[in-house]
């Protein structure tokens, strides 16, 4: 059973897929930044822009290949939008396009019996994504943001604040 | 702290300026060879591992434009660069660092400043050594 849906979502444009976010873990969206690319750094980091003075790590999820059941071609650098979001203490740049806010009330729940008749096909392998719908624009697909992060090698706020290590060693695609 | 900056590829890199021993122009400088089957460049003898920067970090640098000679304690390393461009002082605040997670491999680049605009990684000098 999915939790319920408890506030808005911020969607943008990946790929071909329309995604959103929980507004909750989005501190900002950055008009084309910057972004230098980092020698020895994953695949799916793009690489690093500066705001407000900190280091943030800018993912092209495009790339991340866990995450999709065929990966799409990169964003790349020329991505329009940069969606900031705050993970703990942590930052994290994410590429997309095309970015709006929805708000929850015009979400709901797809029932598993509507999934299977749109068709159950989604781009993302299963436990990084789920379906829901939204009045105006049919069927977005809602990412787990601590799944995700936790792929992408991003230290669990909740460890942190147990006092253990700041996940240096965490491999990324887990 | 005073840093070097230098251009590889499209980016540049900021290196601790007290641990530049030289910085060699193939072009220009003939006072040291380069031994491109073992990846170093020999100066007054000694011999100093090529580290590239450019392309991701990944080519061997026999080809770099410009070498900077590094030496911290008795390490040593040459990294090649494109250009040498200057010298600048910078506020050790100035400097925000890399967190761990990114990175694929030993990591060579700490941290990240703002210099006129432009974006500078910080080489992680103990790392290349």
């Amino acid at each position: 059973m999915s939790a319920p849906i408890s506030g808005d979502f911020l969607t943008f444009r990946l790929a071909a897929a329309e995604v959103a976010l929980p507004l909750g873990v989005v501190r900002e969206v950055l008009d084309r930044p910057r972004v230098v690319p980092v020698p020895d750094s994953h695949a799916h980091v793009a690489g690093v822009t500066l705001a407000h003075g900190l280091a943030v790590p800018v993912y092209d999820l495009c790339r991340f290949e866990p995450l999709w059941t065929t990966p799409p071609p990169a964003e790349g650098p020329a991505a329009p939008s940069l969606i900031v979001c705050a993970w703990g203490e942590v930052l994290i740049g994410l590429l997309g396009r095309e970015v709006d806010v929805i708000d929850r009330r015009a979400v709901r729940e797809v029932p598993e019996p509507e999934i299977a008749q749109e068709g159950a096909e989604t781009p993302f392998r299963s436990g990084y994504a789920r379906r829901v719908a939204h009045d105006g624009r049919g069927q977005v697909m809602v990412l787990d943001a601590a799944r995700l992060f936790a792929s992408l090698g991003v230290p669990d706020p909740r460890v942190r604040e147990a006092g253990e290590e700041d996940g240096e060693e965490n491999p990324a695609g887990r | 702290m005073k840093l070097l900056l230098v251009r590889a590829g499209q980016e540049m890199f900021g290196v601790a300026a007290d641990t530049v021993i030289q910085i060699l122009e193939p072009a220009i400088d003939s006072n040291f060879e380069l031994d491109g089957g073992r990846g170093e460049v020999i100066y007054r003898g000694r011999r100093f591992p090529i580290a590239d920067l450019r392309s991701g970090g990944d080519r061997a640098g026999a080809a770099a434009p410009a070498f900077v000679l590094l030496e911290q304690g008795r390490r040593c390393a040459a990294v090649g660069v494109d250009v040498a461009e200057s010298i600048r002082d910078v506020a050790d605040g100035a400097v925000a660092p890399l967190p761990g997670f990114i990175f694929a491999r030993p990591r060579r680049v700490q941290g990240v400043l703002e210099i006129e605009g432009d974006a500078v990684l910080l080489l992680d000098v103990g790392a290349i050594l």
